[in-house]
């Protein structure tokens, strides 16, 4: 985690091209956002990047196709279940998640992925040896809701 | 390459007799699917297993008759194609070997094998009707 780097940068390390697959670009998203409030959301046929500086909300398109982040939606949210079972589905839910690299840190994340609608949001970190001590559930529960459709139903 | 799909007992059946169709819409839904996704059998998926999936969405569907899973065996040039589909649609942010090992390319996707609209799609519901196939209880 850097936390000195410009969202742009933390966009250019994220969307490197990676031989290591799906987890690969995933964990460069994560890794590279840890300590930054940025947003990501699928509008029309492009994806995009929101946050705020100062005042001003800012956004960019990102090179990633939609639905190559419907995938990375759903990498993250296997993740989240990895480290605690069954506390989101694959549609939606929120949690906090190692960093790669830094694994005493904890990013927050937020995640739909649905038909209609997909969007990760990204929250500063915690250091985990903080969370633990205040007791804070690792990982949220996911919302009570009727769940969204999967690819292919 | 046997491929499962985790979905209703009541999609089960109708994707065993129809093929995939990416244009389905869920009940209560507006969105299209848009693709349609399988695990690879044995093949460990960092993206969840076809029977959370089927759970999820029987949970959610509670009227469609409970889990099951639909298995599929795929030739693999068909999976091949499938997998280098959905790795060109990551617009050169994963690096791959068109040529690599099937095996290879499918763990890049995460052990997930998605059919997008177009060739390999259009191969699989071609073939559809030939292929061995069966669904599968889920617990």
């Amino acid at each position: 985690m850097i936390p000195s780097l410009t969202v742009e940068d933390r966009l250019r390390r994220a969307f490197v091209p990676t031989r290591h697959g799906v987890v690969g670009l995933t964990d460069q998203l994560l890794a590279a956002c840890a300590g930054a409030d940025l947003a990501f959301e699928r509008v029309g046929d492009r994806c995009v990047c929101r946050w705020t500086f100062g005042d001003d909300a800012q956004e960019v398109a990102v090179p990633i196709p939609p639905a190559a982040f419907r995938t990375v939606l759903a990498r993250i949210a296997a993740l989240c279940n990895e480290r605690d079972p069954n506390s989101v589905t694959p549609y939606r839910g929120e949690g906090l998640l190692p960093v790669p690299g830094d694994p005493a840190a904890l990013l927050r994340v937020s995640f739909v992925n649905t038909q209609e609608k997909q969007q990760l949001e990204l929250k500063g970190v915690v250091r985990a040896a903080v969370e633990a001590v205040e007791e804070k559930p690792l990982v949220e529960p996911p919302h009570a809701e009727v769940l969204a459709p999967e690819p292919g139903g | 390459m046997w491929l499962l799909h985790g979905t209703t007992l009541a999609r089960a059946e109708s994707i065993v007799q129809h093929g995939p169709d990416v244009g389905f819409v869920e009940p209560g839904g507006t969105g299209v699917a848009e693709n349609f996704s399988f695990t690879s059998e044995g093949t460990p998926s960092d993206l969840g297993d076809s029977v959370t999936y089927a759970r999820g969405k029987a949970a959610s569907f509670p009227g469609e008759r409970g889990p099951a899973a639909v298995a599929v065996d795929v030739p693999d040039d068909v999976v091949r194609m499938a997998a280098v589909e959905h790795l060109s649609l990551f617009g050169g942010l994963i690096e791959y070997d068109e040529t690599a090992e099937v095996g290879e390319l499918v763990a890049l996707c995460s052990g997930v094998v998605q059919f997008d609209p177009g060739p390999p799609l259009d191969q699989l519901l071609a073939m559809w009707g030939a292929l061995a196939k069966e669904i599968r209880g889920v617990p």
